[in-house]
């Protein structure tokens, strides 16, 4: 460890020594990056995009750049394999793949992403300190190009392994998938930290779904070890695709999503769906943004939190509509609910709209669950705490409703009872909203 | 014997009383009507009896099998089977109707020291209960209430009585904005469901629905006191009448 | 749509962008300047002009300096060239012989412009049932129905005047609800403002008729920083109403005022706001700044304030007309139609901050965008730990009328207490051509379509405005909008 490390704050860090790990990369586009982070400073609450959030937490960890890919002693990989689901499995321990652990589809190009990758699709105002620095100093991450006409038949699971077992790390990972035309398969990604050091995962995603190919993308975010989670998903969209996002968060210290969709060409669909729910002092924030470009689309986000104890909760999502994007429908509604005297919730939902002939809409709402639907449910015998149980339950499934694949659904229908069993310390029946097991 | 015997029931919802001391007796096996004019207090009454927070009881008592009603939370006073059909039944989204109906009917048979119900022999169960309020399967996995017609949340109203087989059965108002399909529906449910044990308390406006539902006794409520009760042919003389008649007489 | 059909809509559009505005009249009268520019020296002169006590100089240069040591606010929507602060005069007023102790003795040439505006100060000839405060530039030139008002206690005087005759007052409450660090152009209107309207409502009165102020900037390159005091007092009831507008200039004018509300316990305050100020011509050039801190203080319980403003002037807008509900059941309403057109740029809102428990407020905001214009609704919702079972509902609503203009809205939520219940819902869209067809159909012209739907829009709006209000505001978004369809 660099002796001087323990007075530095982060950006020095950052400036001194994180930059200097190694990188050596013609891309103008990283260099571009690398050049941002020499000029700017970790942002504060000032900025606009990191309101309500102190960063300068950061500064009291000396975390140290963790590219280390051998796997840990007593690591199981059977742990983190959800056997409820019926998936292709790929790990990734900080970043780099595992071949031994993995099975691998056919019809799909797996590869690691080296240092003049073919990146670069994220848009300069888009871009974040966070996904500025990946940029900059990426060793590691993950290419997956589905072929052209392939419809994959089951979904592929991408396990992140962060492996700190040895020190406080950081680590920056990329990834990047590719669609080709008339293509349809299903990424399911999920973090999980391994050892007892702090942890800064920071990572960039990539897509890129070609002509009429339809990608579902799941993020379950479900590991409250994880300290720092800073996660950052830029989709380019072409014509007749589809692209839908779910992210359920559970939080850890702190977990920030930015995910932005750019809609390149007409007749797209976009789907951001999420599920949030804080305890603890715990901070969880969702970017996203959503940019109508060319006519005809449509767009629909549906996010909804829950939040426990002292927790915080952080919804900004924008729709922008270009001035071409006539016929353009977009909605977008977040739903709150605060659990607890001492939770929070700051939600701004944003419209900046240039385009005439759109039909765009958003809402937001916070509060406590609906007294007259409690005191129905009671007036049939149905306990206070069950009612409420059943009723927050209720408030998610709406959104996990949405997807399509049915053991996907079932899984997050028991990890988000799980978790609101364990947060509401109250048991209910595992058939609690899934309808199909009666 | 007696099912549920009000005495003397005074309540105010926000400082201010609308029952000004009721009284009135249920026994197994009977069918009461209660009728009055809007504002007379015959939602209250509903509201009471069900527990519902917002209303406060300053005076009286209420037994409900011989045990103290008022002392009881909502859940509990369902479970002891005391049923209300709300006249505005609620819109609960992502909630199925089986699964609500499947939690109600297995808290009911745990207070009962019963083991839960079977899934198979639940689907069972509620099939047959759709017949009788003649409603299509496939509304078991819609949620609760929600996107229903005025008519179907009285049927699921009904159906949800039908399963939960209470002792004493409140139906407020539940025959308001049906047309007549609906009301030979419920009324046909309501009739099949009657047995020599149970009780139902039939609050209504009009006297249309007593024509189904024949009254062994109607009381007629007015500023919160029960001021003139008899038998079913008093509700034909309301009909007639009106209010204004019952109220004059008492003065 | 057909070509000819379509190149109907643009001449329409075409006539309405030219339709002309008709306050933009300039008057001759002899003014008198503080030197232009801004500094220690000038704050002096207008303290010395007003004859102030000590204390409201004090104030005004502590405002003057904390002002020096800040920058101009850059987080809103709107873009404007750097203001020259040093290019303008912060003092002007018409030169007025003797101070008139009656209107009758006001300047004939001064109550000539009132007459043009349309708001009579004579006796003869003044607004039923309202009393006025005519502003014209920096000083407050009459006050009707003064006399009337005296009789049931309610003090309703130029602000300059309230300073002379209830320093008291003036003391206790000035800046107490928007301090001179509250933001930019509150800090400089601290320093240099020059006149408004004082209104003080005492206990258990309800005025017995609307109190109004009209704004007027006439003279060229002044500023205008007016400033207004409402207290009501516990029990008591007014509704007020601001008016303004300005000559037609090629330059930029600079309207920074501050207006503060107070709420005592169980007291009313309805303040409506019909802003007509000059919005500059169809290619941008001139029109007025028009930089507004307005904030209401539900100080007692059970009080209640509601904004509604109709802003369809004005270059630049940036106002977020504001309610601090601090006392108990108190409530905070805010009603807003904004029409731009042309360049105009509008950034306007509101923020509600709940204090106090079982606090209420609603927030309806209309915005309408057309020509090359650019409307955004920014506002905040902030319910406190404390603010038990506080309600909230935010409707916020764009309606574009050709597709060269853009429309955003920017709603902040943040919630700390979970008996709060909030929601804010917000639509985007333009007049339906199937409705227009229908109207068509039924006889109705195009033009006469847009109007009445545009109207229908903004009714429930409108309809919070006083009646006299009302129909002035109709007929400006008349003018503004007819037939304007992309």
């Amino acid at each position: 460890m660099d002796k001087n490390m323990e007075t530095m704050n982060f950006t020095d860090k950052v400036k001194q020594i994180y930059l200097q790990n190694g990188v050596n990369s013609d891309s103008k586009y990283r260099l571009d990056a690398r050049n941002y982070i020499e000029n700017n400073n970790l942002p504060t609450a000032k900025h606009e995009n990191w309101k309500y959030i102190n960063l300068a937490i950061l500064n009291k960890y000396n975390f140290e750049i963790n590219n280390k890919y051998s796997l840990p002693d007593g690591f199981l990989a059977d742990n983190y394999i959800v056997k409820d689901i019926e998936s292709y499995n790929i790990f990734i321990i900080n970043g780099i793949i595992n071949y031994e652990l993995s099975n691998i589809p056919r019809d799909i190009i797996l590869n690691y992403i080296d240092n003049n990758a073919n990146i670069g699709s994220i848009d300069d105002d888009r871009q974040t300190y966070f996904s500025q620095l990946n940029t900059a100093i990426f060793l590691n991450g993950i290419f997956i190009e589905i072929n052209k006409n392939i419809h994959l038949d089951k979904p592929i699971h991408i396990i992140h392994i962060l492996d700190c077992s040895e020190n406080e790390s950081f680590i920056n990972t990329r990834r990047i998938f590719k669609y080709g035309a008339n293509s349809e398969a299903t990424i399911i990604e999920s973090f999980f930290k391994f050892g007892e050091n702090k942890v800064l995962y920071n990572s960039v995603a990539e897509i890129f779904i070609e002509e009429n190919s339809n990608c579902h993308h799941i993020k379950i975010q479900q590991d409250k070890k994880i300290d720092f989670l800073i996660d950052f998903v830029q989709a380019n969209q072409q014509k007749y695709s589809n692209y839908v996002n779910f992210t359920f968060t559970d939080a850890g210290k702190f977990v920030r999503n930015n995910l932005n969709s750019k809609l390149n060409d007409e007749n797209i669909e976009t789907h951001f769906l999420g599920v949030f729910i804080g305890d603890n002092n715990n901070l969880i924030d969702n970017h996203t943004f959503v940019d109508h470009a060319n006519p005809n689309c449509f767009s629909n986000e549906n996010y909804r939190g829950i939040l426990f104890d002292s927790s915080t909760g952080i919804f900004n999502g924008k729709i922008l509509v270009r001035p071409d994007a006539q016929k353009t429908n977009a909605y977008q509604s977040n739903k709150n609910i605060l659990a607890s005297k001492d939770a929070t919730i700051n939600t701004k939902p944003e419209l900046e709209i240039y385009a005439d002939d759109v039909k765009c809409s958003h809402g937001a709402t916070s509060g406590a669950l609906d007294k007259s639907s409690l005191f129905y449910l009671r007036a049939r015998g149905i306990d206070e705490k069950r009612a409420e149980s059943l009723l927050m339950n209720a408030f998610v499934a709406e959104v996990i409703e949405e997807l399509k694949n049915q053991q996907v659904k079932d899984y997050l229908f028991k990890i988000t009872r799980n978790k609101l069993n364990e947060d509401m310390h109250f048991i209910v029946d595992d058939d609690i909203v899934n309808i199909n097991n009666i | 014997m007696s099912l549920l015997k009000i005495t003397n029931l005074k309540a105010n919802i926000n400082d201010k009383e609308i029952l000004h001391g009721l009284d009135l007796e249920v026994n197994q096996g009977e069918i009461h009507a209660i009728m009055g004019p809007n504002g007379s207090g015959k939602s209250t009454l509903a509201s009471v009896l069900t527990g519902r927070e917002d209303y406060e009881v300053t005076d009286g008592k209420v037994d409900f099998l011989n045990k103290n009603l008022l002392e009881m939370s909502p859940e509990d006073r369902a479970k002891e089977g005391l049923f209300l059909a709300f006249q505005y039944p609620v819109e609960i989204p992502g909630v199925s109707n089986a699964n609500f109906l499947k939690a109600a009917v297995n808290e009911k048979r745990k207070y009962q020291g019963l083991d839960p119900i079977d899934a198979i022999d639940f689907l069972k169960m509620m099939r047959e209960k759709a017949k009788l309020i003649e409603i299509d399967p496939s509304f078991f996995s819609r949620s609760v209430n929600q996107g229903f017609s005025g008519g179907e949340k009285k049927r699921n109203e009904i159906f949800q009585m039908a399963m939960l087989e209470p002792k004493l059965a409140i139906l407020d108002e539940t025959d308001s904005g049906l047309d007549i399909d609906a009301l030979r529906i419920v009324s046909n449910g309501v009739n099949q469901l009657k047995t020599k044990d149970n009780a139902f308390i039939i609050i209504t406006h009009y006297q249309r629905l007593l024509n189904y539902i024949v009254p062994d006794f109607v009381h007629v409520l007015s500023n919160g006191k029960i001021i003139k009760s008899g038998g079913k042919e008093l509700a034909l003389e309301l009909e007639e009448k009106g209010y204004d008649w019952v109220k004059d007489g008492t003065i | 749509m057909s070509q000819e059909i379509k190149e109907k809509d643009d001449e329409i559009l075409e006539q309405l962008t030219n339709s002309e505005y008709k306050y933009g009249f300039f008057s001759d009268i002899e003014q008198e300047f503080a030197p232009k520019g801004l500094n220690e020296e000038v704050i002096r002169f207008i303290s010395l002009k007003k004859n102030e006590p000590e204390f409201m100089l004090k104030w005004r240069l502590k405002a003057f300096n904390f002002w020096n040591k800040m920058k101009e606010p850059k987080w809103s929507k709107v873009k404007f060239p750097q203001i020259d602060y040093q290019d303008s005069y912060y003092y002007a007023a018409p030169v007025q012989k003797n101070k008139p102790n009656s209107i009758d003795e006001v300047d004939p040439e001064i109550l000539e412009i009132y007459n043009k505006l349309g708001i009579p100060l004579n006796e003869q000839k003044r607004l039923q049932g309202v009393a006025v405060d005519a502003v014209l530039d920096s000083v407050s030139v009459a006050t009707t129905f003064k006399d009337v008002l005296a009789k049931e206690g309610i003090i309703f005087c130029p602000i300059s005047e309230a300073v002379q005759t209830h320093p008291e007052l003036v003391e206790q409450y000035l800046g107490s609800v928007v301090p001179f660090t509250d933001n930019y152009f509150a800090a400089l209107n601290s320093a240099v403002f020059s006149d408004g309207s004082f209104v003080y409502i005492p206990k258990g009165v309800r005025s017995p008729m609307e109190l109004s102020t009209y704004f007027r900037i006439n003279a060229a390159s002044a500023g205008q920083f007016e400033r207004t005091l409402i207290i009501a007092d516990e029990r008591s009831y007014v509704s007020y109403l601001e008016g303004c507008t300005a000559p037609q200039r090629d330059q930029h004018q600079l309207h920074a005022a501050v207006v503060e509300l107070i709420a005592h316990k169980n007291a009313e305050i309805k303040y409506s706001t019909v802003q007509n100020w000059y919005p500059g011509d169809k290619e941008g050039k001139g029109g007025v700044y028009n930089f507004v801190t307005k904030r209401g203080l539900c100080e007692g319980d059970n009080s209640k304030i509601s904004w509604t403003q109709v802003e369809t002037g004005s270059a630049i807008t940036w106002k977020y007309p504001s309610c601090v509900l601090k006392g108990d059941n108190s409530i905070g309403e805010f009603y807003s139609v904004a029409m731009t057109n042309h360049y105009q740029q509008a950034d306007t809102g509101t923020k509600m901050t709940h204090l106090g428990k079982n606090t209420k407020s609603r927030i309806v905001s209309k915005g309408i965008s057309a020509g090359l214009s650019d409307n955004s609704y920014r506002g905040l919702v902030k319910v406190t730990k404390k603010a038990d079972n506080a309600r909230n509902f935010s409707q916020c609503d764009s309606l574009l009328l050709g597709n060269k203009c853009g429309a955003h809205t920017f709603p902040y939520l943040e919630i700390q207490n979970q008996s709060a219940t909030v929601e804010h819902e917000a639509t985007t869209s333009k007049i339906s051509e199937d409705i227009i067809f229908y109207l068509n159909q039924r006889g109705i012209s195009t033009e006469d379509a847009v109007a009445l739907i545009v109207n229908g829009y903004a009714k429930e709006v409108l309809n919070q405005l006083p009646m006299e209000f009302a129909v002035e505001a109709q007929k400006l978004l008349a003018i503004s909008l007819e037939g304007s369809v992309g």
